[in-house]
């Protein structure tokens, strides 16, 4: 009898519904005020990398000496301030060969890790979205990967391309692609059974738009963590196949392979060892540390507070 | 069942049952689905059989887990093989057999023939797309338009189904916006592409009563304008009271009852419907003059039977307080009772 009225009020309860909710535009400077230094782990890996990447940039030219000039006069010589890292056996500057070794190393991670994880991603995405045979295929390839040390698959690799810092990258990638489809598989796993797929099916997307414009942003927060830690572990791969002279041949100036021509010096001239050794391990732990920052950034129960 | 019906339902019973006059869009015979394998199964969905006509709102009734969410996935053919097996029945949408279409033009039909929305409008918008992005998607897929004019179009549907300030909504994402708002957009999204039919599970059940109320006129007002049929599913008979022209009651998988709405909630024949209508409380049947409790609320007695079990007999018959004998042993079918009201019951002819 009243409906009139009752219509009247359900229609003004209706305004409350449109209220503003949270400010649509994301503001660059929060990056820095709200993310980053809330989070001391990711304030400190996002500043050694940041110094790691511009040492890559302009490292060479900031070099003091040519990477790969002998000077047979200034052989061995402990660091001064001439050589702030002392030279080696062939008297070429420690200091100007890690420089450009920045570059070479950061060159052969972000390769290594855009393979891996390409088709890691591929392999993934294809194996949760599928469910059955597909699925099995793809997943009991990987398990079979698994079942090496990365190490190994990727001095087999290298064995059988032969040594060059292109096939080093193919084969610490190829070596890294197990540990990308796991992640991926899992995640797309999860979001495999969400209603906005079968939404999106249900308005006539098919498998690939499915995977590849639904699932694929979807899956990226984690993915993210995976490819920064992974990129440390890349590193140390490529640097530890290059110490056993599989990786980037000498002359070129990188990490692995100075510490692996030093290491019969290393009574006489320890500094051949130290230096390209703290390159390494300063660059692994930056990443490490920055990878946990973001690991926890995007842990999906934090990321309201952000 | 003599009660003389009303004369303007009375005139829509003739023109629905009359096939030259109105069109049948949607036609569901015999449907079966079964979970597991050939060999050991449950059914989902016992010999279901319905149509819909254009323009018309059919609201599919039952509680959880009587098989309406299965009959309308069925539809759109999103029922995943293995485990699910259709095992009998057709679906026919415009002369065409839905079950027995290809991929490629199951997809054509979905979105652009046959769109749906979901209970849940929480999760079933993608939430790292912008809601205008994921409108304009199924117009550009199956109108072939651009994407300006489909973000042209995306705008007007959100204006459509009355959602302020459209342009700055396209660029928002789903947590931006509350959970009216989603649904209204999965609405919008559904009917972007002109529908025939717009099959609605459950959706206002997540949503609290003065949204669903908005939604439900939402929805009512769009059919209205856009002529489009729609398939309403839900275990609320307030919500069906609202919005449908014909209803159907499921129980345990089976159709026990079909309707128009009016004659259904005054003239119910399955003793499970009449259950139903009794138990739904109403302000001015219990209360006395003096506030106090008049008749407390009927429930029914027992709870649906397992669907591990094979059913011999109607069943509801475990339940039903008029059961004889014969409820036990023999399944009723579908029978007109009265013109425009079919009901599988022994009771009638008793």
């Amino acid at each position: 009898m009243n409906k009139r009225k009752i219509d009247n009020i359900i229609e003004d309860l209706g305004q409350i519904e449109f209220d503003e909710r949270a400010s649509a535009k994301f503001k660059f400077k929060d990056i820095f005020s709200k993310v980053i230094f809330k989070n001391p782990s990711m304030a400190i890996g996002s500043i050694m990398i940041f110094l790691l990447i511009i040492l890559a940039i302009i490292g060479p030219s900031i070099a003091p000496y040519d990477s790969q000039e002998l000077n047979m006069s200034e052989r061995f010589e402990s660091p001064s301030w001439n050589h702030i890292f002392g030279t080696d056996n062939m008297g070429r500057d420690i200091f100007s060969r890690v420089l450009h070794g920045t570059r070479v190393t950061f060159k052969i991670g972000l390769a290594s890790v855009g393979i891996g994880l390409a088709f890691g991603l591929l392999i993934g995405l294809f194996a949760g979205y599928s469910r059955g045979k597909l699925q099995n295929v793809l997943m009991r390839f990987i398990d079979i990967l698994y079942s090496f040390p990365a190490l190994l698959i990727a001095m087999a690799l290298v064995a059988f391309l032969g040594p060059s810092t292109r096939n080093l990258i193919i084969a610490v990638g190829i070596a890294s692609i197990r540990y990308y489809a796991r992640v991926t598989y899992g995640v797309v796993l999860v979001e495999r059974n969400k209603p906005y797929l079968d939404a999106a099916e249900i308005v006539g997307a098919g498998a690939l738009r499915q995977m590849f414009r639904h699932l694929i942003p979807n899956i990226v927060p984690p993915l993210i963590v995976v490819a920064t830690l992974g990129f440390a572990g890349a590193v140390l791969n490529a640097a530890g196949l290059s110490f056993l002279g599989l990786g980037v041949q000498p002359p070129t100036p990188e990490w692995g392979l100075i510490l692996s021509s030093g290491r019969n010096y290393i009574i006489r001239a320890p500094w051949l060892l130290i230096f390209p050794g703290l390159a390494i391990m300063v660059a692994v732990l930056s990443f490490n540390i920055f990878g946990d920052g973001l690991r926890d950034l995007l842990d999906p129960k934090q990321q309201r507070k952000v | 069942m003599g009660k003389p019906e009303k004369k303007g339902r009375a005139l829509t019973t003739v023109v629905a049952s009359n096939p030259t006059n109105i069109e049948t869009l949607l036609r569901v015979e015999n449907l079966d689905i079964l979970f597991g394998t050939a060999k050991q199964h449950v059914v989902a969905v016992d010999g279901v059989s319905f149509k819909i006509n254009t323009g018309e709102t059919l609201a599919i009734v039952g509680e959880s887990g009587c098989g309406k969410t299965v009959t309308s996935l069925s539809i759109m053919g999103l029922i995943p093989c293995p485990p699910g097996i259709i095992d009998n029945g057709s679906i026919q949408f415009n002369g065409k057999d839905l079950l027995h279409l290809k991929m490629e033009e199951m997809r054509k039909v979905r979105g652009n023939d046959i769109a749906m929305i979901f209970q849940e409008p929480m999760t079933s918008l993608n939430p790292v797309l912008t809601v205008g992005l994921q409108m304009s998607e199924a117009m550009m897929a199956h109108k072939g338009i651009s994407r300006k004019e489909a973000r042209k179009r995306a705008i007007e549907m959100l204006k459509l189904v009355q959602i302020p300030e459209p342009e700055k909504r396209m660029e928002q994402y789903p947590h931006q916006l509350s959970g009216g708002m989603r649904q209204r957009v999965m609405i919008g999204t559904a009917l972007s592409c002109e529908p025939k039919i717009l099959i609605a599970d459950e959706p206002t059940t997540a949503l609290d009563v003065t949204v669903q109320a908005q939604i439900l006129d939402l929805m009512n007002d769009i059919k209205a304008k856009l002529d489009t049929s729609i398939l309403f599913i839900t275990h609320d008979l307030g919500v069906v009271a609202e919005i449908a022209d014909r209803v159907l009651v499921m129980y345990a998988g089976r159709t026990i009852e079909e309707a128009l709405v009016t004659e259904l909630y005054e003239n119910p024949i399955h003793p499970y419907t009449e259950g139903l209508l009794r138990a739904i409380p109403r302000l001015d049947q219990y209360l006395s003059a003096d506030n106090s409790v008049k008749e407390a609320l009927k429930q029914m007695p027992g709870i649906v039977p397992s669907i591990y079990k094979k059913i011999e007999g109607c069943s509801f018959a475990p339940r039903c307080p008029y059961a004889r004998k014969q409820c036990g042993q023999e399944r009723p079918v579908m029978k007109e009772v009265v013109p425009g009201h079919r009901a599988a019951c022994w009771k009638p002819e008793w």
